[in-house]
């Protein structure tokens, strides 16, 4: 009942969005740009624009120093130009700390730029993010915008566009300058949508490879986790494929009251591929699909119940060994409901996992199997807003219902400040509650300091504690009692042009609170720990 | 409270011009706290953390 509602109610929300984005769009237009475009200045010496005769087609090139992408994008432009003839126009957003400006010019290769003094152009367009190019034609002293392009789709599309804005201009189609249809169409889903016309190529904007590697040590316990993962980003499609593994290495140290369970090492893996798909109807609806599989013991406790339990009853008739396995699925819809700086995402999907089970024995009965495949569907909606000049926000809230266990409500807010320009200030608070029987609450807090050469420094602390799963003391139970814990580490990344890498260590604690009596058997598992935690991962761009 | 935090602080639009300390890379949501605590590791042992898909952030689905 739970799962289906939660279905419905994901289902719900993507139908929300989709007729939220068709009202929006119905409403999009571009307006004519001839004043604004004239009022443009020479940057910096601020002389006027040079005479923009009629016919002529023009590409608007938005760009600010601190746009990483737009380097690329402008050094393609500034050398088509040169090749082609056809004019750009680079119009830089930001007149502060103008030697950056100079440095980006001259990377890009632009030597002319342009600055748009009053805001009255970006204003007027509604430029809200960067990088950003837009085509447009000079016709009887006015400039229309023909296209717009949020995703920069190449300089062969673009040449392709122009020859199809005057094919058509030839053919007559668009020779009506009373058809204000033909410019007020929504022209930014050119820059993604190839389906409008079929003649954007679908070209590759990049591909990139990551490599992570994480472990967690403590005394008895030995956690590596490693990824690698390549993401492809295409003008329709943006694509995720990555395998992992997780491997648990515990030496299993029973409890002194055992008088059956003996000492012993064990390692254990599980293997995890996943697939991210994320369809783009156009710069501001997306659609989020992912598919994973995996195969083996996920986390360390698992592997230690299932020695328990094995050194336990294995020579008893209905034991199994345990064999976890598992698949997920889920489907949502990610929209941009503020250009370039709000959004908000709604996932839903299923998950199910076979699990490694407990077992219970009384005398003279058969030997009980506990649990052994848990359904499990979600609901997941997340925001991310630019609250300030300075400050961003990210929120998630999921619903899961899973076998056997009441709704449970995840929460969590992040927050990026950023300080200046080379000092930011991150935090995250999450909050969990499963009705009365489990609550949960982290605090973190970060800093980053940006230092010469491309490298970044960073201090973290977090602290999370929890009630515990126990749900009644009275019961012989492998849940955990209330947790504590604590951790704190130091961080160090670098980024070029492409090739980019972090490097972080650290110290966690995770100390809790006494079992009770009837379970003593698993103090040892729910034993306080410190740990190591070493976390290296790197990437590279294509 | 989402959507009401979502109407009290992102129903604004701050302009290009302004968005030049917000764009830094490290502003991204693509790692959280500087990558310190974006790990799969921690959400074993913290049976309340992590905003996963399905039974692995449903807690102790094991337990009894």
């Amino acid at each position: 009942m739970h799962r289906m509602s939660l279905i419905r109610l994901g289902l719900g929300l993507i139908l929300i969005l989709c007729l939220r984005w068709e009202a929006l769009v119905a409403s999009n237009s571009y307006p004519e740009i001839g004043d604004e475009i004239r009022s443009l200045k020479v940057w910096p010496e601020g002389d006027s624009i040079e005479r923009i005769s009629d016919g002529e087609v023009l590409i608007l090139d938005f760009f600010a120093h601190w746009c990483g992408p737009c380097l690329t994008v402008s050094q393609e432009l500034s050398q088509w130009e040169k090749e082609s003839g056809i004019r750009v126009i680079p119009i830089n957003v930001e007149t502060r700390k103008p030697e950056k400006t100079i440095r980006f010019m001259e990377k890009a290769g632009i030597e002319k730029a342009y600055f748009d003094e009053d805001h009255s152009l970006s204003d007027k367009l509604g430029v809200y993010s960067l990088p950003l190019v837009a085509l447009a034609r000079v016709e009887d002293d006015r400039i229309l915008i023909l296209d717009w392009y949020e995703t920069f789709p190449g300089v062969s599309s673009l040449a392709q566009r122009i020859d199809y804005h005057l094919t058509r201009e030839q053919s007559g189609y668009a020779s009506n300058k009373s058809d204000a249809d033909q410019n007020r169409r929504p022209a930014k889903s050119y820059a993604r949508n190839s389906s409008l016309d079929g003649e954007i190529a679908r070209n590759s904007i990049g591909i990139e490879a990551v490599g992570t590697f994480e472990r967690f040590s403590s005394s008895d316990i030995q956690i590596d986790n490693t990824l690698l993962a390549t993401e492809w980003n295409g003008l329709q499609w943006v694509s995720a494929f990555s395998i992992s593994r997780n491997r648990s290495a515990i030496d299993y140290t029973p409890s002194s009251r055992d008088l059956v369970g003996q000492g012993a090492s064990r390692s254990e893996s599980s293997d995890q591929v996943s697939l991210n798909l994320e369809r783009i109807h156009n710069p501001r609806l997306s659609f989020l699909y992912s598919l994973s599989i995996y195969d083996g013991f996920t986390d360390f406790r698992s592997v230690w119940l299932d020695e328990f339990y094995r050194q336990q009853f294995e020579p008893v008739e209905g034991y199994q060994e345990g064999d976890p396995k598992g698949h997920s699925i889920s489907l949502g819809g990610r929209y941009e409901y503020l250009p370039a700086t709000a959004l908000l995402e709604v996932v839903t999907g299923f998950q199910f996992d076979r699990i490694s089970p407990a077992y219970e024995a009384a005398p003279f009965q058969p030997l009980t199997r506990g649990l052994s495949e848990v359904d499990t569907a979600f609901v997941r909606a997340s925001s991310e807003n630019l609250l300030s000049p300075r400050l961003r926000m990210k929120q998630q809230l999921q619903i899961a219902d899973t076998t056997e266990r009441d709704l449970r409500f995840s929460y969590q807010c992040d927050l990026n400040y950023a300080a200046t320009e080379s000092l930011t200030i991150k935090g995250s608070l999450g909050l969990t509650r499963e009705s009365s029987a489990f609550d949960s609450r982290h605090l973190g807090v970060a800093i980053e300091r940006n230092l010469a050469g491309g490298f970044l420094l960073s201090l973290a602390g977090r602290r999370y504690d929890d009630s515990g799963e126990i749900v009644d003391p009275l019961i012989l139970s492998t849940a955990a009692p209330a947790l504590e814990t604590t951790q704190y580490g130091m961080g160090l990344s670098w980024s070029g042009e492409r090739l980019a890498f972090k490097l972080l260590a650290g110290r966690y604690r995770s100390d809790y609170d006494a079992l009770p009596p009837i379970s003593f058997q698993f103090e040892n598992l729910y034993q306080d720990r410190r740990w190591s935690v070493l976390r290296w991962s790197g990437s590279y761009a294509f | 409270m989402l959507l009401w935090a979502n109407f009290l602080g992102g129903c604004s639009t701050i302009p290009i011009h302004e968005q030049g300390l917000a764009t830094k890379p490290n502003m991204a949501f693509g790692e959280s706290l500087g990558g310190a605590f974006d790990s799969s590791v921690i959400s074993q042992i913290e049976p309340g953390s992590g905003i996963g898909n399905g039974g692995q952030a449903a807690g102790c689905i094991a337990c009894r």
